[in-house]
């Protein structure tokens, strides 16, 4: 089933699009209430974060700041070999 | 270990709690999404973590981690989509409600899912499921 995600206004009891579907005429479609959850089109993820701030935030969450070393260590092992 | 940098994709509720729980190698993908791409949830892997909390602060620790990802709803069209999955998947199947909805949000905003158990997700038609490490 293919889907369209139009924004429509009810006015005078009918819904009123902000653009034409540019469907042929006779087309059967359905509507339903608006959810912004149910929107299908791509969220955009909240990174990327700097390695600083990456860090923090792990910090933060694990309460282990060794952990931070030991990525930082892991890395600084790699970029040397 | 040297991998290459993660791409987007969805990260699966057990991945979550490897991650919180300070796993090494859980840790360091996490460390790659947030500099590659950024982490991101299905709201209810992001609720199982926050349930996970024994204390206030660490509920707190658990919010500001997920303020830094994108939480993806679990929307009626998720909800519907989970369903005809764990109704279609072969029996007998390792499928969970839980991974279903999960396996859901990852075709619905079309991400790869990121799970320590692909095999688990191998029966969803049109899922990729990538082992994070």
């Amino acid at each position: 089933m293919d889907l369209l995600w139009v924004r429509g206004v009810v006015r005078n009891g009918q819904v009123v699009l902000d653009t034409a579907l540019g469907l042929p005429d006779g087309t059967v479609v359905t509507v339903t209430d608006y959810d912004p959850a149910d929107d299908p089109r791509s969220v955009e993820p909240a990174g990327p974060l700097p390695l600083d701030v990456a860090l923090r935030v792990m910090t933060a969450l694990t309460g282990r700041p060794d952990l931070a070393e030991a990525y930082l260590r892991n890395r600084r092992e790699r970029e040397a070999g | 270990m040297n991998r290459a940098a993660p791409r987007r994709g969805l990260v699966e509720t057990r991945l979550l709690i490897e991650i919180r729980a300070g796993d090494p190698n859980a840790y360091e993908f996490a460390i790659e999404m947030l500099r590659a791409a950024g982490i991101e949830v299905s709201e209810l892997s992001a609720t199982c973590l926050i349930a996970q909390a024994r204390t206030v602060e660490e509920r707190h620790r658990n919010l500001a981690f997920l303020s830094n990802c994108t939480v993806h709803a679990v929307s009626a069209r998720v909800s519907h989509r989970a369903y005809r999955i764990a109704a279609s998947v072969p029996l007998p199947a390792s499928l969970t409600a839980d991974d279903a909805l999960v396996a859901a949000t990852a075709l619905i905003h079309k991400l790869p899912l990121y799970t320590l158990d692909p095999a688990r997700f191998a029966a969803v038609p049109g899922l990729t499921a990538l082992r994070p490490y």
